[in-house]
């Protein structure tokens, strides 16, 4: 198997457990607050793999989050494609920084995420909470080194 | 190589363009044919296996709290509940005679206004997390089981919400805590009539264009009214926790307690027509 081959699998295999993860429920409290654990995980491997890592992934991913959620079709492709073209765009400024840096930067790249589902929430009537939508950002930056170093730990193992 | 990164570039850009046009259009047909609860239905097969797989850990830790939970507890709680079955079966005789003298003045005013015993089925909710942004549960009952769209769901306590969506083996219920959910109730005690929507926070319900000078107080009943052709009449919606009038607006707000524990349950009872 190629090393190209190898990279899609990984990522394909731990996109699917995050998408089983994001279904495990935590309890009523957490629910509203979730981080968006397949929309970390994407963009580790497009940090990880620029080259090998597309859109595509965003915008099917998405999808199937969104079946399986059930979720209005195209809700989380679009969030997830525009995060990532942002992630891709900003790599190389990204890459080299701190890590107290690049928990800040997930930050304002998770931004335009929830901004959007924002707007989508509201031109198709489900719940807004601005409260919820910030604490569920600070818990997406608490919980970003958790899942880089957990990839990087299977990455350096298996693949580089 | 420069160059090479430049087209990658501008491919990255003419994708991005591509994929938003295509979800951007995929959410407008969504929202007007539910074009998704078609997809989720053929592909139930596949994503089902999904939440089973998610309930996984919840499970093993309910079996390990089970199996360490001691002969006294057990015994306690035997105990509480063969207590609470006497109660309630001495509750019951009296609920027969009352039925029976019920039908009986009902079919004096009005021969067509009888009310039967509506079947009951009890359905295990599959403990997983949907939309967010959405106050849905998952049972383990679906078309199979003759479930169908708009049947009623309750519990114990009162009224949970009805079904809204039906496949194979589950089946989804929307909670009258949902955002997009209305019902109408009626005010035990003054017999007005409510129009009761969720907050999308399930220990809270919002009463909907209630003049300022309408006869309501904390403590008011809810029960369903029976006219929106969806609840039967004469379950328990909530409690009015407090009316509150503000400067400047022709109604006031109102917040409910919804009787039914509406997060937290492991069954639900669904009635049949």
């Amino acid at each position: 198997m190629g090393m190209n081959h190898k990279i899609h699998l990984a990522v394909v295999i731990s996109l699917i457990i995050g998408i089983i993860i994001s279904t495990i429920p935590f309890g009523e409290s957490f629910r509203l607050v979730k981080p968006p654990l397949v929309l970390l995980i994407l963009i580790y491997w497009s940090l990880a793999f620029p080259e090998n890592i597309n859109l595509g992934y965003a915008f099917i991913f998405g999808m199937v989050l969104d079946t399986v959620l059930m979720m209005p079709l195209g809700y989380n492709s679009l969030c997830f494609a525009i995060t990532l073209y942002l992630t891709i765009r900003l790599y190389p400024q990204i890459r080299h920084h701190s890590y107290i840096n690049k928990m800040i930067s997930i930050f304002f790249l998770l931004m335009p995420y929830y901004i959007i589902s924002l707007w989508i929430n509201a031109l198709l009537k489900m719940n807004i909470n601005i409260m919820n939508t910030v604490s569920s950002m600070i818990i997406a930056v608490i919980v970003w080194p958790l899942v880089f170093y957990i990839l990087r730990f299977f990455r350096q193992r298996y693949l580089i | 190589m420069k160059e090479n990164l430049h087209f990658h570039n501008k491919l990255t850009n003419i994708k991005l363009l591509i994929y938003i046009f295509l979800s951007i259009s995929l959410l407008t047909v969504d929202n007007r044919t539910k074009f998704s609860e078609k997809v989720r239905y053929y592909t139930s097969t596949i994503v089902t296996p999904i939440y089973y797989l998610s309930s996984v850990p919840l499970h093993i830790y309910e079996s390990i709290d089970d199996y360490f939970s001691t002969k006294e507890v057990l015994q306690k709680d035997n105990k509480i509940l063969n207590q609470k079955i006497i109660v309630q079966s001495a509750k019951l005789q009296e609920l027969a005679f009352l039925r029976e003298q019920n039908e009986r003045l009902k079919k004096l005013l009005d021969p067509s206004a009888l009310m039967k015993l509506k079947r009951m089925t009890i359905a295990e909710i599959i403990r997983v997390d949907l939309n967010p942004y959405k106050n849905q549960i998952m049972i383990n009952k679906g078309s199979e089981d003759k479930i169908y769209m708009g049947q009623v769901a309750i519990d114990e306590k009162g009224l949970l919400g009805q079904i809204s969506f039906v496949e194979k083996n589950n089946s989804i219920i929307t909670l009258i805590s949902d955002p997009g959910h209305a019902l109408l109730a009626t005010n035990t005690r003054t017999k007005k009539r409510i129009v009761i929507s969720g907050t999308g926070d399930n220990q809270e319900l919002k009463g909907l264009y209630v003049p300022i000078n309408a006869d309501i107080k904390e403590g008011d009943l809810l029960l369903t009214s029976g006219l929106d052709d969806i609840f039967p009449e004469g379950h328990m919606v909530g409690k009015i926790l407090t009316v509150e009038m503000e400067k400047g607006i022709d109604f006031s707000e109102i917040q409910i307690t919804p009787a039914a524990s509406l997060s937290g349950n492991k069954e639900v009872i669904l009635l049949w027509e």
